[in-house]
């Protein structure tokens, strides 16, 4: 192991014992996101520090397995909205945002920009992976536009369902799509938040 | 805040008071009533108070960004003096990059390049104008809903929505520090109420103490860096040659760019950038020389989506547009159909 | 089934973890850091139902089932309460929600379902080997603890005494710099490189149990 990968893995370590905070801890987070090794080390640290303490090893054969299938289940989680009542505000209910794609797509990697298409979907937008996703417009343009802005309970337009899902890079649309956070991003919520998410996803590939 | 959230129920402004609005997290509201001034104007303290504790507050965290099953972080340090302001905003995931920011001044760090990305962005220095138009568009097309309370990042914060009045722009949750008004949390909502994305510190140390000598320097220390300043020219519509004859509701345009391209062997030209913004979604239409070569992919696929962002593209005569923007797709449409060429 | 599997008498105090930072990360969007959660926990969630259940395919549903529930109801976890007291209540009444379903139900063979009635009230030995213990399972078991110890026997006396200090007698990082006159940061450097020493020892055996995918 390297210098810096050792120091690294250290991170690792001292997380286990709960020994990082601030900047630290968000370093052992981007390392455990980016690095299986650094995922099996937080495994076999565990199993080290469980067998010494109750004296019995325990492992499964099917741990890794474990964890990917309930990612599955996670992916289509998000967090429901609970809120505690403010003193006077309304009788609110808990607002339960929709499921997301049933089908389990394999996890991308946050810099992994690929372009894919999606058969029609009643909302593209539904089906939020940070992969574009593209899908066949109908023959006219016209044809989108005749469902008038106004009152409509619909999602984003449902489209002609087409081809088969396909997965392209496309690095020009990137490059616009970077263009357009740095100098589209005209919003009153720009900071801090706007900002942050913005920069937070720049790719800077000019 | 609290006083401003009483404020704001004491007026009725809340969702009981408007006419025709759907309760359930189903059905997008529709208001027919007429806006009061009074939502106007608290719609606008609320957000200038946002804006201002953004400003003014020192702050230390990790921010991360979701949508879908993706997720990138990043660690963020803010300070502010009093007249200045510098972030530094440091990507944990994805290629390494350091963005620091001193008022308009965007200094974007690529340590695996030894490139340095130098460029202005007006945009950030918009705000104050985005409230202050005649038609006032946030107002016009945004309800503001008060929601209750709750705890992110372990901080005690109040949580608003932002209801569009129609289905061309997506409604926003934003969570506010409930002592300094600082935004910990924003989700984009589609119109069923289903999170597009969301952004949020998931650690965040206010006030804590930031050296913003430390942090300019950092900033203003290239060496080692190949500097490369963005090559934009500020233009109008009118002047390249087109026009907005489209009525998208609430979305004015806030600024045109040229974009010369750096290569010389690119048959493209410049690319236009256009701007529009209803005051909290923007989206941008780009104008390129149409490229057989190039655009002929597109043409079978022509509508994108990742996240809250979505991008249509279209050919148009000799030109190729591409409209991206934190809209539904059917807003993009009529921002395509909208553009027409100068006679 | 030792003590240590008793929550609340988790030799490790509250401090002594990352639980409650990384549930923060999980609520704010980060769903990785509710996975580092699920692998820290995982195996000691499957014997607590394992207790209750025998059904080795049940058990594995209902552990799911439990970290699901857990996810969804994570913005309730207050971060001054012990993480797995929480996970472990949780684990406890989703089992419970599953036995009354199936009790209920007429095409299944009812003596495959409970093992005890028991949950958090008493803990008993399992005098036999559940579903999940295969022969090749308890050698691999077996082999594991045989090779930590001999790891942690193969280390020099200040790694060893910083790991023994910290797993077996649940010390602080604190605690031990005073035990071992020393300063914290050596301390952190001590046990990091225990660790891995007896980590690289067991490694290729978690991979051959499948671990490799992380």
């Amino acid at each position: 192991m390297t210098d810096t990968s050792m120091a690294n893995t250290e991170l690792v370590s001292a997380l286990v014992d709960g020994q990082v905070r601030g900047d630290e801890f968000a370093q052992a987070m981007a390392l455990l996101e980016r690095s299986g090794e650094a995922r099996q080390s937080w495994h076999a640290y565990h199993v080290v520090g469980e067998t010494l303490r109750t004296g019995q090893a325990d492992v499964s054969a099917h741990e890794a397995d474990f964890v990917l299938r309930l990612r599955a289940s996670l992916r289509q989680e998000t967090m429901p909205l609970h809120l505690q009542a403010a003193p006077d505000s309304l009788n609110l209910k808990t607002v339960v945002p929709s499921a997301q794609d049933p089908q389990g797509k394999p996890r991308i990697s946050a810099n992994d920009h690929r372009w894919r298409l999606v058969v029609g979907l009643a909302s593209v937008a539904m089906v939020g992976v940070i992969a574009w996703q593209g899908f066949q417009g109908s023959a006219s343009p016209q044809a989108q536009l005749a469902s008038a802005p106004a009152a409509q309970a619909a999602s984003s337009s449902p489209l002609a369902v087409g081809s088969a899902p396909v997965m392209l890079r496309d690095p020009q649309l990137d490059a616009l799509l970077a263009a357009h956070r740095q100098f589209g991003g005209t919003s009153a919520l720009q900071m801090p938040a706007g900002f942050l998410r913005n920069a937070t996803f720049e790719e800077g590939a000019r | 805040m609290r006083r401003l959230l009483q404020a704001w129920l004491s007026l009725g402004l809340l969702v009981g008071a408007s006419a025709g609005w759907a309760q359930s997290a189903g059905n997008p509201p529709v208001s027919s009533a007429p806006i009061s001034q009074h939502q106007e104007a608290s719609i606008r303290q609320w957000l200038m108070r946002l804006h201002d504790a953004a400003r003014s507050r020192s702050y230390v965290g990790t921010f991360v960004v979701t949508a879908g099953d993706s997720m990138s972080s990043s660690r963020i340090w803010h300070v502010c003096d009093g007249q200045q302001q510098i972030e530094r905003v440091d990507a944990l995931t994805g290629t390494a990059r350091s963005t620091f920011r001193r008022n308009e001044q965007v200094m974007t760090f690529l340590p695996e390049r030894r490139v340095v990305i130098s460029e202005f962005r007006d945009a950030l220095g918009m705000f104050p104008n985005l409230l202050n138009g005649a038609d006032s568009s946030i107002a016009q097309h945004y309800r503001l809903k008060v929601l209750g309370r709750q705890r992110v990042a372990g901080l005690d914060s109040d949580v608003v929505q932002l209801v569009p009045a129609d289905a061309l722009r997506f409604g926003y949750r934003v969570w506010t520090e409930r002592e300094t008004g600082v935004v910990v949390k924003l989700q984009t909502l589609d119109a069923a109420q289903g999170v597009l994305e969301q952004a949020a510190f998931s650690e965040l140390k206010l006030g804590e103490p930031v050296s913003m000598a430390k942090l300019a320097a950092l900033m203003d220390d290239t060496k080692g860096y190949q500097v490369k300043k963005q090559t934009l020219v500020k233009t109008t519509a009118a002047q390249e040659g087109w026009q907005f004859k489209g009525q998208v509701a609430g979305f004015k345009p806030m600024a045109c760019h040229k974009r010369v391209s750096s290569d010389p062997s690119a048959r493209q030209g410049s690319t236009l950038q256009w701007v529009f913004s209803d005051g909290l979604a923007s989206v941008s239409l780009f104008i390129e020389n149409f490229d057989a070569k190039r655009h002929k992919n597109m043409v079978r696929h022509d509508q994108f989506a990742m996240g809250a962002t979505h991008m249509l593209t279209r050919r148009l005569g000799d030109w190729w547009i591409t409209a991206v923007g934190e809209v539904p797709l059917q807003t993009l449409a009529l921002f395509a159909q909208g553009l027409e060429r100068k006679q | 089934m030792s003590e240590q599997e008793k929550p609340g008498l988790d030799t490790q105090s509250q401090s002594g973890n990352s639980d409650a930072l990384l549930v923060e990360r999980a609520v704010a969007g980060d769903q990785r850091a509710f996975e580092l959660l699920v692998i820290k926990y995982q195996r000691r969630i499957e014997r607590l139902i394992g207790r209750m259940v025998r059904d080795t395919n049940l058990v594995e549903d209902i552990a799911q089932e439990t970290f699901i529930r857990a996810y969804r109801a994570l913005h309730q976890f207050r971060g001054d309460a012990q993480f797995y007291t929480w996970l472990y209540r949780i684990a406890v009444n989703t089992a419970k929600r599953f036995l009354l379903k199936l009790k209920n139900d007429p095409a299944v063979f009812q003596s495959s379902l409970q093992a005890s009635d028991e949950d958090d009230e008493t803990f008993q030995r399992r005098s036999e080997p559940s579903t999940d213990e295969t022969p090749e399972s308890v050698l691999a078991a077996k082999e594991i603890g045989q090779a930590v110890n001999a790891a942690l026997e193969a280390l020099p006396d200040d790694l060893k005494q910083a790991l023994t200090l910290r797993e077996m007698d649940g010390l602080s990082y604190e605690e031990i710099a005073e035990v071992m006159n020393c300063p914290l940061g050596t301390v952190r450097s001590r046990i990091f490189r225990a660790r891995e020493a007896v980590s690289a020892r067991i490694k290729p055996m978690l991979d051959k149990q499948g671990g490799k995918r992380w």
